[in-house]
């Protein structure tokens, strides 16, 4: 990498802990540091809670799924809108009016302490072990790319993140969001410019759009009532409707967020905003993989993405096999970009027999350049014995690496960096608040000075920093193992949404009801889980609807009928 | 007579609307480059 482009991300990484740190002047006691005085603009807590939420992984992960699969996966966020609307006249003014710092700490009032605890701990663990997966998964593909060891890009990226939270607290996270979410919405669309710009003179953008779908990449709706398929219309839209309640309504990463706001209709307007925006920017999100398809298409295409495991495959006893699918591949490679040119021009003559031949014969290049390709791919699962071996997360490290001019290489690549550290911020704080809030100011200690649970709660972010970070090197020795992680948090999520379903739509819920139907909602997930084909956003209904059936059940022949009602 | 809607309840009619709209957008591309 150029020189420049080193200096571009020296100069971010330096300023962003700079900016996070000056506002450390605001966060001198408790309510500063983790709810910024609830005080903050709407506007500001709505682009933070969307730069939260839009990690690295989506940066490179997404791209590489656009690239590979086209936008299908953006039926997943179909339901977003609506259950921002649902937040929004349910949970959020309990939460405000409750004047809480922890969702959890609402379930106490409402039912009773081991009910805060528990979905609180389940955050906890749940959240720090997913945190290290969010750190280590852009830290990997940035060490092959950057030439960094995996330890370097952990620490480059969660050390910078980890100082200004313990220092600035809320109020870092929140305005360190938003200018992060504007390099990285600057990113993505520069991103855009170039790849539209490295298409053929003779290729207009729509005439490329229209090769994308051909292949089906531009297939944004799937009508099929599939359970087993996560990316349909209908798990984006019921199954989905039920994560995004629990993952905005009731994780503290989010929940925190909207409590900084002085009232609840600016609380209900942050959450709006990503009403708005979330699907606009993910749709933009998966058209950079479909135009770096595209790109590829025109282009000559590397056979494989990941430089490491190449350069193994090329040292490996197998290197001359490997030699002759390379062969192939440029052979086929070939063949696709003359088939698109051919297809493109077709789709500008108004000849419909001509365009029939050329698109069949498009298809017929891409299927041989996917098999030849699918070739490599077994070559390097079988030479490096990683069996799960997928390079989709290197497609656009990659061509921002070989293809973005100088200057905007570092940007992009600080875009992703501020991607990665947008998330960790907002996680990092909310598990502080948790552990602080929800256990030593309940358990270990209630009363003390201010400063004295600025300190400790200074000490639990760096302690959660650490952990994450350790956790990110650990991740990056998993391999497969990272997907089990990841998905960890999502057998509890619609569980922990059912007891949050309890406590307000069923004023005869107990404290003990909860609590059984929490446990008989993670149970039922876990089963759910292990013996049905069943698609994981499907867990989330599962667990929620478990929860508050169980919880109904019990609650009604509970003996101590200990309701509380807020 | 009925209460005139809130300001949320404008806000969340809009964001319906807007929902609905971009919805038909994204099928529209998809139809119209597939």
């Amino acid at each position: 990498m150029h020189p420049v482009d080193w200096t571009i991300i020296a100069i971010y990484l330096v300023w962003i802990v700079w900016d996070g740190i000056r506002l450390t002047k605001r966060s001198h006691e408790l309510e500063g540091y983790f709810l910024g005085g609830r005080s903050l603009p709407w506007w500001a807590v709505g682009l933070s809670v969307m730069a939260t939420q839009l990690s690295a992984i989506t940066m490179i992960g997404t791209t590489g799924q656009g690239y590979a699969d086209g936008m299908r996966f953006l039926q997943y966020y179909y339901a977003l809108p609506l259950a921002m609307i649902v937040l929004s006249v349910t949970l959020v003014p309990f939460f405000h009016t409750a004047r809480v710092y922890t969702a959890y700490e609402y379930l106490e009032r409402r039912f009773d302490v081991k009910t805060r605890a528990c979905t609180s701990l389940l955050f906890l663990l749940s959240r720090s072990m997913g945190l290290g997966v969010v750190i280590s998964a852009p830290a990997i593909v940035l060490s092959v790319v950057l030439g960094l060891s995996v330890t370097n890009t952990v620490l480059l990226t969660a050390l910078p993140t980890a100082v200004y939270t313990m220092f600035g607290g809320v109020q870092a996270v929140a305005w360190t969001d938003v200018k992060q979410m504007v390099l990285i919405v600057f990113g993505l669309l520069a991103a855009v410019v170039v790849l539209m710009l490295g298409l053929p003179e003779q290729v207009s953008v729509a005439d490329a759009l229209r090769i994308a779908g051909h292949t089906g990449r531009l297939q944004t709706f799937d009508f099929r009532f599939d359970l087993t398929d996560q990316y349909t219309f209908w798990s984006g839209t019921i199954a989905a409707l039920f994560l995004f309640c629990s993952y905005f309504g009731t994780d503290q990463s989010q929940v925190q967020r909207y409590l900084t706001t002085p009232t609840v209709d600016e609380a209900r307007d942050s959450l709006l905003m990503s009403a708005y925006w979330k699907i606009p920017l993910q749709a933009l999100v998966l058209l950079v993989g479909v135009l770096l398809f595209l790109f590829y298409v025109f282009q000559p295409s590397p056979m494989l993405f990941n430089p490491v495991h190449e350069r193994a495959v090329r040292q490996g006893p197998r290197a001359d096999q490997y030699a002759a699918v390379e062969r192939r591949f440029h052979e086929a490679d070939t063949a696709r970009r003359d088939a698109a040119i051919t297809l493109a021009t077709a789709q500008g003559a108004g000849d419909p027999a001509r365009l029939a031949i050329a698109e069949q014969r498009f298809k017929a290049a891409e299927r041989t350049l996917r098999s030849t390709r699918a070739e490599a791919v077994a070559l390097v699962r079988d030479t490096t014995g990683d069996r799960t071996y997928n390079d989709v997360n290197y497609v656009f490290p990659t061509f921002i690496m070989t293809h973005m001019p100088i200057g905007l290489v570092g940007l992009v690549i600080a875009a992703i960096f501020a991607a990665a550290m947008s998330t960790i911020s907002g996680e990092l704080s909310a598990l502080s608040t948790a552990t602080i809030i929800d256990f030593y100011r309940r358990f270990v200690r209630q009363e003390a000075s201010d400063r004295h649970f600025l300190l400790v709660s200074r000490v639990a972010t760096g302690f959660w920093g650490i952990f994450a970070s350790l956790v990110a090197i650990w991740a990056a020795e998993l391999g497969s193992l990272i997907e089990v992680v990841n998905r960890f948090g999502s057998f509890f999520y619609g569980s922990i949404l059912g007891v949050f379903i309890l406590a307000i739509a069923a004023p005869r819920a107990t404290g003990n009801g909860a609590f059984v139907g929490l446990l008989a909602g993670m149970a039922s997930v876990a089963a759910v889980a292990a013996l049905t084909p069943l698609a994981f956003l499907w867990h989330n209904v599962v667990g929620a609807v478990v929860v508050v059936v169980v919880g109904v059940i019990v609650s009604a022949v509970d003996p101590s009928h200990s309701r509380k009602t807020m | 007579m009925n209460e005139p809607p809130s300001r949320m309840e404008r806000s969340y009619l809009r964001v319906l609307v807007v929902w609905v709209l971009v919805l038909i957008a994204l099928y529209a591309f998809q139809q119209y480059f597939s």
